[in-house]
Protein backbone atom coordinates (compact mmCIF):
# COMPACT_ATOMS: atom_id res chain seq x y z
CA UNK A 1 0.00 0.00 0.00
CA UNK A 2 1.39 3.64 -0.32
CA UNK A 3 2.45 5.20 1.95
CA UNK A 4 -0.05 9.15 2.68
CA UNK A 5 3.09 10.97 1.48
CA UNK A 6 3.73 9.00 -1.52
CA UNK A 7 -0.28 9.60 -2.45
CA UNK A 8 0.27 13.34 -1.88
CA UNK A 9 2.91 13.54 -4.30
CA UNK A 10 1.15 11.44 -6.51
CA UNK A 11 -1.91 13.69 -6.37
CA UNK A 12 0.66 16.65 -7.10
CA UNK A 13 1.37 15.03 -10.46
CA UNK A 14 -1.89 14.71 -11.54
CA UNK A 15 -3.48 17.93 -10.54
CA UNK A 16 -0.46 19.76 -12.68
CA UNK A 17 -0.94 17.14 -15.53
CA UNK A 18 -4.67 17.89 -15.36
CA UNK A 19 -3.93 22.05 -15.66
CA UNK A 20 -0.89 21.78 -18.37
CA UNK A 21 -3.62 19.59 -20.50
CA UNK A 22 -6.61 21.89 -19.86
CA UNK A 23 -5.19 25.23 -20.27
CA UNK A 24 -2.26 24.73 -23.04
CA UNK A 25 -2.04 23.53 -26.34
CA UNK A 26 0.94 21.23 -25.20
CA UNK A 27 0.97 17.55 -26.82
CA UNK A 28 4.28 16.38 -24.57
CA UNK A 29 4.63 16.41 -21.11
CA UNK A 30 7.50 14.68 -19.20
CA UNK A 31 7.63 14.23 -15.32
CA UNK A 32 10.35 12.89 -13.26
CA UNK A 33 9.94 12.31 -9.49
CA UNK A 34 12.96 11.65 -7.41
CA UNK A 35 12.67 10.27 -3.52
CA UNK A 36 15.48 11.00 -1.19
CA UNK A 37 15.38 12.93 2.12
CA UNK A 38 13.43 15.64 0.07
CA UNK A 39 11.25 14.73 -2.45
CA UNK A 40 11.41 16.47 -6.06
CA UNK A 41 9.27 16.48 -9.17
CA UNK A 42 10.49 17.70 -12.16
CA UNK A 43 7.78 18.60 -15.23
CA UNK A 44 9.26 19.16 -18.98
CA UNK A 45 6.04 20.92 -20.71
CA UNK A 46 6.20 21.59 -24.36
CA UNK A 47 4.22 24.66 -24.79
CA UNK A 48 2.70 26.51 -28.39
CA UNK A 49 5.01 29.73 -28.22
CA UNK A 50 6.50 32.24 -26.13
CA UNK A 51 3.12 33.81 -25.02
CA UNK A 52 2.09 30.59 -23.71
CA UNK A 53 5.24 30.20 -21.78
CA UNK A 54 4.66 33.53 -20.40
CA UNK A 55 1.37 32.75 -19.42
CA UNK A 56 1.59 30.06 -17.98
CA UNK A 57 4.56 30.71 -15.55
CA UNK A 58 3.09 33.57 -14.27
CA UNK A 59 -0.21 31.35 -13.59
CA UNK A 60 2.64 28.90 -12.13
CA UNK A 61 4.62 31.53 -9.70
CA UNK A 62 1.29 32.63 -8.78
CA UNK A 63 0.41 29.34 -7.14
CA UNK A 64 3.65 28.62 -5.71
CA UNK A 65 4.65 31.67 -4.32
CA UNK A 66 2.49 30.92 -1.62
CA UNK A 67 4.32 28.85 1.80
CA UNK A 68 3.50 25.77 3.00
CA UNK A 69 0.26 25.32 5.13
CA UNK A 70 0.92 22.02 6.74
CA UNK A 71 -2.42 22.01 8.90
CA UNK A 72 -4.40 22.54 5.37
CA UNK A 73 -2.76 20.06 3.09
CA UNK A 74 -3.71 17.69 5.97
CA UNK A 75 -7.10 18.33 6.29
CA UNK A 76 -7.72 18.82 1.97
CA UNK A 77 -5.32 16.96 0.50
CA UNK A 78 -8.11 14.20 -1.00
CA UNK A 79 -9.60 17.10 -3.12
CA UNK A 80 -6.39 17.37 -5.39
CA UNK A 81 -6.34 15.19 -8.43
CA UNK A 82 -9.37 13.85 -9.49
CA UNK A 83 -12.50 16.62 -9.02
CA UNK A 84 -14.91 16.35 -11.44
CA UNK A 85 -14.55 19.81 -12.44
CA UNK A 86 -12.89 21.89 -10.34
CA UNK A 87 -9.19 23.93 -10.39
CA UNK A 88 -7.13 22.59 -7.19
CA UNK A 89 -3.89 24.24 -8.18
CA UNK A 90 -3.70 26.81 -5.20
CA UNK A 91 -4.53 23.95 -2.75
CA UNK A 92 -1.32 22.05 -4.61
CA UNK A 93 1.05 25.62 -3.90
CA UNK A 94 -0.16 24.96 -0.52
CA UNK A 95 1.58 21.35 -0.50
CA UNK A 96 4.67 22.60 -1.61
CA UNK A 97 8.03 24.14 0.36
CA UNK A 98 9.80 25.06 -3.02
CA UNK A 99 9.94 25.59 -6.56
CA UNK A 100 11.83 26.58 -9.70
CA UNK A 101 11.00 27.67 -13.42
CA UNK A 102 13.48 27.48 -16.72
CA UNK A 103 12.90 28.10 -19.89
CA UNK A 104 14.24 26.36 -22.79
CA UNK A 105 13.14 27.52 -25.88
CA UNK A 106 10.09 26.47 -25.95
CA UNK A 107 9.96 23.98 -23.33
CA UNK A 108 8.75 25.01 -19.70
CA UNK A 109 10.34 22.97 -16.78
CA UNK A 110 9.25 23.21 -13.40
CA UNK A 111 10.81 22.25 -10.10
CA UNK A 112 8.74 21.51 -6.84
CA UNK A 113 10.59 20.39 -3.80
CA UNK A 114 8.75 18.59 -0.48
CA UNK A 115 10.58 18.12 2.67
CA UNK B 1 4.20 43.57 14.87
CA UNK B 2 4.74 40.46 13.11
CA UNK B 3 2.62 40.37 10.19
CA UNK B 4 2.40 37.11 9.81
CA UNK B 5 0.36 37.24 13.06
CA UNK B 6 -1.50 40.07 12.71
CA UNK B 7 -5.12 38.31 11.88
CA UNK B 8 -4.28 36.47 15.54
CA UNK B 9 -4.18 39.12 17.36
CA UNK B 10 -6.70 41.13 15.71
CA UNK B 11 -8.96 37.67 16.85
CA UNK B 12 -7.24 38.08 20.21
CA UNK B 13 -7.73 41.59 20.62
CA UNK B 14 -11.90 40.92 19.59
CA UNK B 15 -12.10 37.92 21.56
CA UNK B 16 -11.23 39.78 24.86
CA UNK B 17 -13.37 42.54 23.81
CA UNK B 18 -16.30 39.55 24.51
CA UNK B 19 -14.99 38.71 27.90
CA UNK B 20 -15.04 42.35 28.90
CA UNK B 21 -18.37 43.02 27.46
CA UNK B 22 -19.59 39.96 29.14
CA UNK B 23 -18.29 40.52 32.46
CA UNK B 24 -19.81 44.21 31.96
CA UNK B 25 -23.48 42.67 30.96
CA UNK B 26 -23.88 40.74 33.71
CA UNK B 27 -21.69 41.20 36.63
CA UNK B 28 -18.09 38.81 37.35
CA UNK B 29 -20.41 36.77 40.01
CA UNK B 30 -22.93 36.21 37.53
CA UNK B 31 -20.53 35.18 34.90
CA UNK B 32 -18.57 33.14 37.39
CA UNK B 33 -21.55 30.98 38.27
CA UNK B 34 -22.85 30.85 34.62
CA UNK B 35 -19.72 29.83 33.62
CA UNK B 36 -20.40 26.42 35.73
CA UNK B 37 -24.06 25.89 34.45
CA UNK B 38 -22.42 25.52 31.11
CA UNK B 39 -19.89 23.28 32.35
CA UNK B 40 -22.10 21.27 33.94
CA UNK B 41 -25.33 21.36 31.40
CA UNK B 42 -25.87 18.98 29.15
CA UNK B 43 -24.38 20.54 25.28
CA UNK B 44 -26.34 18.85 22.60
CA UNK B 45 -28.43 20.23 20.33
CA UNK B 46 -30.22 22.93 20.73
CA UNK B 47 -28.69 24.31 24.12
CA UNK B 48 -28.28 28.20 23.97
CA UNK B 49 -26.12 28.90 26.66
CA UNK B 50 -28.04 32.49 26.62
CA UNK B 51 -30.36 30.21 28.19
CA UNK B 52 -28.10 27.86 30.09
CA UNK B 53 -25.51 30.37 31.67
CA UNK B 54 -26.82 33.95 30.96
CA UNK B 55 -25.51 36.32 28.31
CA UNK B 56 -22.72 37.50 30.37
CA UNK B 57 -20.73 34.23 30.70
CA UNK B 58 -21.85 32.75 27.36
CA UNK B 59 -19.50 35.64 25.68
CA UNK B 60 -17.16 34.87 28.05
CA UNK B 61 -17.15 31.11 27.19
CA UNK B 62 -16.38 32.27 23.67
CA UNK B 63 -14.22 34.64 24.10
CA UNK B 64 -11.91 32.39 26.22
CA UNK B 65 -12.44 29.55 23.93
CA UNK B 66 -10.88 32.09 20.68
CA UNK B 67 -8.11 32.38 22.86
CA UNK B 68 -7.74 29.30 23.73
CA UNK B 69 -7.66 28.48 19.55
CA UNK B 70 -6.08 31.49 18.36
CA UNK B 71 -3.25 30.53 21.20
CA UNK B 72 -2.90 26.74 19.54
CA UNK B 73 -1.93 28.08 16.21
CA UNK B 74 0.28 30.93 17.83
CA UNK B 75 2.41 28.36 19.54
CA UNK B 76 2.82 25.70 16.72
CA UNK B 77 3.59 29.11 14.90
CA UNK B 78 0.58 28.54 11.76
CA UNK B 79 0.13 31.53 10.01
CA UNK B 80 -3.28 32.81 9.71
CA UNK B 81 -5.30 31.89 6.82
CA UNK B 82 -8.77 31.46 5.74
CA UNK B 83 -8.77 27.66 6.53
CA UNK B 84 -7.53 28.45 10.21
CA UNK B 85 -9.54 31.83 9.92
CA UNK B 86 -12.99 29.15 9.54
CA UNK B 87 -11.75 26.94 12.14
CA UNK B 88 -11.28 29.68 14.70
CA UNK B 89 -14.42 31.71 14.12
CA UNK B 90 -16.54 28.31 14.07
CA UNK B 91 -15.61 27.33 17.15
CA UNK B 92 -16.30 30.85 18.20
CA UNK B 93 -19.86 30.44 17.30
CA UNK B 94 -20.47 26.99 18.60
CA UNK B 95 -19.55 28.19 22.20
CA UNK B 96 -22.41 29.84 22.28
CA UNK B 97 -24.29 26.76 22.02
CA UNK B 98 -22.37 23.50 22.64
CA UNK B 99 -18.76 24.21 23.29
CA UNK B 100 -17.26 24.91 26.26
CA UNK B 101 -14.04 25.52 28.03
CA UNK B 102 -13.90 21.57 29.27
CA UNK B 103 -15.72 20.32 26.95
CA UNK B 104 -13.23 20.52 23.83
CA UNK B 105 -10.10 18.94 25.62
CA UNK B 106 -10.57 14.95 25.50
CA UNK B 107 -11.12 15.40 21.53
CA UNK B 108 -8.21 17.72 21.16
CA UNK B 109 -6.33 15.58 22.94
CA UNK B 110 -7.70 12.49 20.94
CA UNK B 111 -6.27 13.95 17.89
CA UNK B 112 -2.93 15.20 19.81
CA UNK B 113 -2.55 11.39 19.86
CA UNK B 114 -3.05 10.71 16.47
CA UNK B 115 -0.87 12.77 15.49
CA UNK B 116 1.68 11.35 17.82
CA UNK B 117 0.55 7.78 16.87
CA UNK B 118 1.59 8.70 13.15
CA UNK B 119 4.88 10.33 13.95
CA UNK B 120 3.64 13.76 12.78
CA UNK B 121 3.83 17.27 14.13
CA UNK B 122 0.76 18.40 15.95
CA UNK B 123 0.76 21.72 13.45
CA UNK B 124 -0.55 19.04 10.79
CA UNK B 125 -3.80 18.08 12.74
CA UNK B 126 -4.64 21.33 14.75
CA UNK B 127 -6.91 22.68 12.25
CA UNK B 128 -8.75 19.30 12.39
CA UNK B 129 -8.56 18.95 16.35
CA UNK B 130 -10.28 22.62 16.50
CA UNK B 131 -13.30 21.38 14.06
CA UNK B 132 -13.52 18.15 15.39
CA UNK B 133 -14.60 19.27 18.97
CA UNK B 134 -18.07 19.68 17.08
CA UNK B 135 -18.24 16.46 19.30
CA UNK B 136 -17.68 17.76 22.33
CA UNK B 137 -20.89 17.66 23.74
CA UNK B 138 -20.35 13.57 23.79
CA UNK B 139 -18.41 14.28 26.82
CA UNK B 140 -21.06 15.00 29.39
CA UNK B 141 -24.22 12.90 27.64
CA UNK B 142 -23.23 9.64 28.75
CA UNK B 143 -24.25 11.27 32.68
CA UNK B 144 -27.33 9.74 33.34
CA UNK B 145 -27.64 6.97 30.35
CA UNK B 146 -29.64 4.34 32.32
CA UNK B 147 -26.79 1.72 30.41
CA UNK B 148 -24.07 3.26 32.57
CA UNK B 149 -23.22 3.53 36.13
CA UNK B 150 -23.02 7.29 37.00
CA UNK B 151 -19.62 6.61 38.59
CA UNK B 152 -18.48 5.56 35.23
CA UNK B 153 -20.85 8.39 33.13
CA UNK B 154 -17.84 10.72 32.98
CA UNK B 155 -14.75 8.68 32.69
CA UNK B 156 -16.87 7.02 29.70
CA UNK B 157 -17.31 10.36 28.59
CA UNK B 158 -13.84 11.59 28.32
CA UNK B 159 -13.04 8.12 26.56
CA UNK B 160 -15.18 8.61 24.30
CA UNK B 161 -14.87 12.02 23.24
CA UNK B 162 -11.04 10.71 23.01
CA UNK B 163 -11.46 8.12 20.86
CA UNK B 164 -13.82 10.23 18.91
CA UNK B 165 -10.51 11.97 18.19
CA UNK B 166 -8.24 9.85 17.72
CA UNK B 167 -10.25 8.46 14.66
CA UNK B 168 -11.42 11.75 13.62
CA UNK B 169 -8.24 13.04 10.72
CA UNK B 170 -8.69 10.08 8.58
CA UNK B 171 -12.12 9.99 8.69
CA UNK B 172 -12.38 13.82 7.83
CA UNK B 173 -9.74 13.58 5.00
CA UNK B 174 -11.68 10.80 3.00
CA UNK B 175 -14.81 12.77 3.63
CA UNK B 176 -14.24 14.99 1.19
CA UNK B 177 -13.95 12.58 -1.58
CA UNK B 178 -17.39 12.34 -1.32
CA UNK B 179 -18.78 16.02 -1.78
CA UNK B 180 -15.37 17.20 -3.78
CA UNK B 181 -15.68 20.19 -1.61
CA UNK B 182 -18.84 21.24 -2.20
CA UNK B 183 -19.88 21.21 1.50
CA UNK B 184 -17.87 24.07 2.94
CA UNK B 185 -18.48 22.06 6.87
CA UNK B 186 -16.64 19.18 5.84
CA UNK B 187 -16.10 17.89 9.84
CA UNK B 188 -19.54 18.26 10.25
CA UNK B 189 -20.41 15.12 8.09
CA UNK B 190 -17.14 13.66 9.08
CA UNK B 191 -19.00 14.07 12.75
CA UNK B 192 -22.61 12.91 11.33
CA UNK B 193 -21.25 9.67 10.32
CA UNK B 194 -19.61 9.21 13.88
CA UNK B 195 -22.26 10.39 16.26
CA UNK B 196 -24.59 8.46 14.18
CA UNK B 197 -22.46 4.97 14.60
CA UNK B 198 -22.38 6.11 18.22
CA UNK B 199 -25.55 6.83 19.26
CA UNK B 200 -27.00 3.69 17.07
CA UNK B 201 -25.09 1.69 19.15
CA UNK B 202 -26.21 3.25 22.41
CA UNK B 203 -29.53 2.83 21.44
CA UNK B 204 -29.30 -0.87 20.13
CA UNK B 205 -27.71 -1.49 24.27
CA UNK B 206 -31.34 0.00 25.27
CA UNK B 207 -29.96 3.62 25.81
CA UNK B 208 -31.45 6.81 24.77
CA UNK B 209 -30.06 10.65 24.41
CA UNK B 210 -33.16 12.83 25.23
CA UNK B 211 -34.07 15.40 22.70
CA UNK B 212 -33.42 19.39 24.31
CA UNK B 213 -34.65 22.66 23.31
CA UNK B 214 -33.28 25.59 24.87
CA UNK B 215 -33.66 28.46 22.90
CA UNK B 216 -33.62 32.21 24.34
CA UNK B 217 -36.34 34.74 22.40
CA UNK B 218 -35.63 38.02 24.25
CA UNK B 219 -33.92 41.11 22.68
CA UNK B 220 -30.52 42.43 24.15
CA UNK B 221 -29.38 45.81 22.63
CA UNK B 222 -25.82 45.06 24.00
CA UNK B 223 -25.97 42.25 21.86
CA UNK B 224 -26.51 43.38 18.94
CA UNK B 225 -23.67 46.47 19.54
CA UNK B 226 -20.79 43.55 20.12
CA UNK B 227 -21.65 42.12 16.92
CA UNK B 228 -22.03 45.32 15.15
CA UNK B 229 -18.47 46.40 17.06
CA UNK B 230 -16.70 43.05 15.71
CA UNK B 231 -17.93 43.44 12.43
CA UNK B 232 -16.72 47.04 11.92
CA UNK B 233 -13.31 46.60 13.58
CA UNK B 234 -12.98 43.69 10.63
CA UNK B 235 -13.74 46.49 8.42
CA UNK B 236 -11.77 49.10 9.57
CA UNK B 237 -8.71 46.91 10.54
CA UNK B 238 -9.09 45.63 6.99
CA UNK B 239 -8.79 49.65 5.60
CA UNK B 240 -5.57 50.01 7.84
CA UNK B 241 -3.75 46.88 6.38
CA UNK B 242 -4.71 47.24 2.49
CA UNK B 243 -4.60 50.91 3.00
CA UNK B 244 -7.84 51.67 1.15
CA UNK B 245 -11.07 50.06 1.13
CA UNK B 246 -10.18 47.05 -1.87
CA UNK B 247 -13.56 47.75 -4.05
CA UNK B 248 -12.06 45.76 -7.24
CA UNK B 249 -10.46 42.78 -5.49
CA UNK B 250 -13.81 42.39 -3.32
CA UNK B 251 -15.24 41.95 -7.15
CA UNK B 252 -13.22 39.55 -7.79
CA UNK B 253 -13.70 37.49 -5.13
CA UNK B 254 -17.40 37.89 -5.57
CA UNK B 255 -16.52 35.91 -8.94
CA UNK B 256 -15.23 32.55 -7.47
CA UNK B 257 -16.70 29.48 -7.04
CA UNK B 258 -16.12 29.47 -3.13
CA UNK B 259 -15.20 25.78 -3.68
CA UNK B 260 -12.73 23.89 -1.00
CA UNK B 261 -10.12 25.28 -0.93
CA UNK B 262 -10.63 28.68 -1.75
CA UNK B 263 -8.57 30.41 0.63
CA UNK B 264 -9.28 34.58 0.22
CA UNK B 265 -6.43 35.30 2.49
CA UNK B 266 -4.19 33.45 -0.03
CA UNK B 267 -5.94 34.78 -3.27
CA UNK B 268 -6.20 38.65 -2.67
CA UNK B 269 -4.65 39.26 0.69
CA UNK B 270 -6.15 39.50 4.37
CA UNK B 271 -7.36 42.82 4.36
CA UNK B 272 -9.92 41.76 1.30
CA UNK B 273 -10.70 38.59 3.07
CA UNK B 274 -11.07 41.00 6.18
CA UNK B 275 -13.54 43.22 4.31
CA UNK B 276 -15.40 40.31 3.24
CA UNK B 277 -16.37 38.90 6.41
CA UNK B 278 -16.82 42.30 8.15
CA UNK B 279 -19.39 42.49 5.40
CA UNK B 280 -21.16 39.56 5.43
CA UNK B 281 -21.49 39.65 9.53
CA UNK B 282 -23.64 43.00 8.92
CA UNK B 283 -25.29 41.79 6.07
CA UNK B 284 -26.51 38.61 7.61
CA UNK B 285 -27.21 39.95 10.80
CA UNK B 286 -29.49 42.72 9.36
CA UNK B 287 -31.27 39.63 7.35
CA UNK B 288 -31.24 37.86 10.60
CA UNK B 289 -32.82 40.64 12.74
CA UNK B 290 -35.94 40.89 10.21
CA UNK B 291 -37.08 37.56 11.27
CA UNK B 292 -35.45 36.62 14.69
CA UNK B 293 -33.87 38.09 17.69
CA UNK B 294 -30.17 37.28 18.33
CA UNK B 295 -28.96 34.33 20.73
CA UNK B 296 -26.66 31.71 21.15
CA UNK B 297 -27.52 29.43 18.16
CA UNK B 298 -27.71 32.27 16.17
CA UNK B 299 -25.27 34.03 16.54
CA UNK B 300 -23.18 30.26 16.56
CA UNK B 301 -24.40 30.60 12.63
CA UNK B 302 -23.60 34.20 11.74
CA UNK B 303 -19.58 33.76 12.95
CA UNK B 304 -19.77 30.41 11.17
CA UNK B 305 -20.63 32.72 8.49
CA UNK B 306 -17.76 35.52 9.06
CA UNK B 307 -15.41 32.87 9.11
CA UNK B 308 -15.93 31.05 5.73
CA UNK B 309 -16.15 34.10 4.33
CA UNK B 310 -12.07 33.62 4.41
CA UNK B 311 -12.80 30.28 3.07
CA UNK B 312 -15.09 30.05 -0.05
CA UNK B 313 -18.19 32.53 1.26
CA UNK B 314 -19.49 35.77 -0.10
CA UNK B 315 -22.44 37.55 -1.28
CA UNK B 316 -22.86 35.91 -4.80
CA UNK B 317 -22.51 32.77 -3.93
CA UNK B 318 -24.62 32.50 -0.39
CA UNK B 319 -27.62 34.59 -1.03
CA UNK B 320 -29.04 32.27 -3.92
CA UNK B 321 -28.87 28.91 -1.36
CA UNK B 322 -29.93 31.27 1.30
CA UNK B 323 -33.37 32.40 -1.10
CA UNK B 324 -33.58 28.45 -1.88
CA UNK B 325 -33.91 27.74 1.90
CA UNK B 326 -36.35 30.61 2.47
CA UNK B 327 -38.55 29.06 -0.20
CA UNK B 328 -38.59 25.95 1.47
CA UNK B 329 -38.96 27.15 5.07
CA UNK B 330 -42.37 29.04 3.62
CA UNK B 331 -43.65 26.39 1.89
CA UNK B 332 -43.00 23.53 4.36
CA UNK B 333 -44.88 22.71 7.26
CA UNK B 334 -42.65 24.25 9.94
CA UNK B 335 -42.72 27.77 10.79
CA UNK B 336 -40.27 30.53 9.34
CA UNK B 337 -38.93 31.48 13.08
CA UNK B 338 -38.83 28.27 14.33
CA UNK B 339 -35.17 27.49 15.93
CA UNK B 340 -34.31 24.61 13.61
CA UNK B 341 -35.55 26.23 10.30
CA UNK B 342 -33.86 29.96 11.18
CA UNK B 343 -30.34 28.04 12.09
CA UNK B 344 -30.77 25.69 8.46
CA UNK B 345 -31.41 29.16 7.28
CA UNK B 346 -28.18 30.47 8.21
CA UNK B 347 -26.03 27.11 7.81
CA UNK B 348 -27.12 26.25 4.54
CA UNK B 349 -24.81 28.50 3.23
CA UNK B 350 -22.40 25.85 3.66
CA UNK B 351 -23.79 25.10 0.09
CA UNK B 352 -22.72 28.39 -1.41
CA UNK B 353 -20.07 26.65 -3.76
CA UNK B 354 -22.77 25.15 -5.83
CA UNK B 355 -24.00 28.46 -6.66
CA UNK B 356 -20.99 30.02 -6.55
CA UNK B 357 -19.83 26.87 -9.06
CA UNK B 358 -22.79 25.88 -10.95
CA UNK B 359 -25.11 29.07 -11.20
CA UNK B 360 -27.36 30.44 -8.89
CA UNK B 361 -30.38 28.14 -9.42
CA UNK B 362 -28.47 25.13 -8.61
CA UNK B 363 -27.34 27.07 -5.64
CA UNK B 364 -31.67 27.74 -4.98
CA UNK B 365 -32.23 23.49 -5.07
CA UNK B 366 -29.16 23.25 -3.02
CA UNK B 367 -30.69 25.47 -0.31
CA UNK B 368 -34.39 24.57 -0.54
CA UNK B 369 -33.28 20.65 -0.38
CA UNK B 370 -30.54 22.01 3.03
CA UNK B 371 -33.66 22.62 4.94
CA UNK B 372 -35.41 19.53 5.00
CA UNK B 373 -32.30 17.17 4.92
CA UNK B 374 -31.20 19.14 8.34
CA UNK B 375 -34.56 18.87 9.88
CA UNK B 376 -34.22 15.40 9.42
CA UNK B 377 -30.62 14.07 10.13
CA UNK B 378 -30.80 15.21 13.65
CA UNK B 379 -32.46 12.11 14.97
CA UNK B 380 -29.79 10.12 13.82
CA UNK B 381 -27.30 11.44 16.01
CA UNK B 382 -29.90 12.83 18.43
CA UNK B 383 -28.23 16.41 18.49
CA UNK B 384 -24.53 15.19 19.37
CA UNK B 385 -23.01 16.33 16.02
CA UNK B 386 -22.71 20.19 16.55
CA UNK B 387 -22.35 20.72 12.69
CA UNK B 388 -26.18 19.14 12.11
CA UNK B 389 -26.09 21.39 9.00
CA UNK B 390 -22.41 20.56 8.05
CA UNK B 391 -24.07 16.50 7.99
CA UNK B 392 -27.12 17.63 6.24
CA UNK B 393 -25.21 20.13 3.96
CA UNK B 394 -22.74 17.01 3.27
CA UNK B 395 -25.74 14.84 1.76
CA UNK B 396 -27.38 17.77 0.14
CA UNK B 397 -24.01 17.92 -1.79
CA UNK B 398 -23.08 14.20 -2.35
CA UNK B 399 -26.74 13.85 -4.06
CA UNK B 400 -26.37 16.48 -6.51
CA UNK B 401 -22.94 16.70 -7.37
CA UNK B 402 -22.95 13.68 -9.45
CA UNK B 403 -26.48 14.41 -11.23
CA UNK B 404 -25.14 18.25 -11.80
CA UNK B 405 -21.99 16.84 -13.37
CA UNK B 406 -23.74 14.23 -15.50
CA UNK B 407 -26.45 16.92 -16.52
CA UNK B 408 -23.81 18.90 -17.58
CA UNK B 409 -21.37 16.50 -19.60
CA UNK B 410 -24.52 15.55 -21.65
CA UNK B 411 -25.02 19.39 -22.63
CA UNK B 412 -21.37 19.94 -23.13
CA UNK B 413 -20.90 16.58 -25.21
Amino acid sequence: MLSKERKKVLRIMDELNKYFIENTDTCHITSTLDFNKETTIRFRVHLKDKEEIERVKQKLEKIFSVQRYREVEELYWNLTGDAYTSDETNLVGMMVDEFSIEVEDDVLILYLIRR
Amino acid sequence: MNKNYRLHYLFIFIFLSFIVFGIVHDGLINVVYGLGRIIKEPDILITDYFEVGGIGATFVNAGLIGIINTSIFLILKAKANGAITAAIWTSVGFAMFGKNIVNIWPIMFGVWLYSKYKRESFLNYALIAIFSTNLSPTLIQFRGLEIVHPYFSMILGILISMFIGFIFPPLAAYCLKFHQGYCLYNTGLTAGFIATILVSNVRAFGGDIPKRLLWYNNRDVGVEFILLFTFLIMILYSIKIGGKIKVDELKELNKTSGKLVTDFTVLYGEDVALLNMGIMGIVYMSFTLLISNLNGPIIGGLFTIVGFSALGKHLNNTLPVVLGAAISSYLNVHSLTSPAVLLAMLFCTTLAPIAGEFGPIWGMVAGFLHVSMALSVGYLHAGLNLYNNGFAGGLVAMFLIPLISAYRERRNA
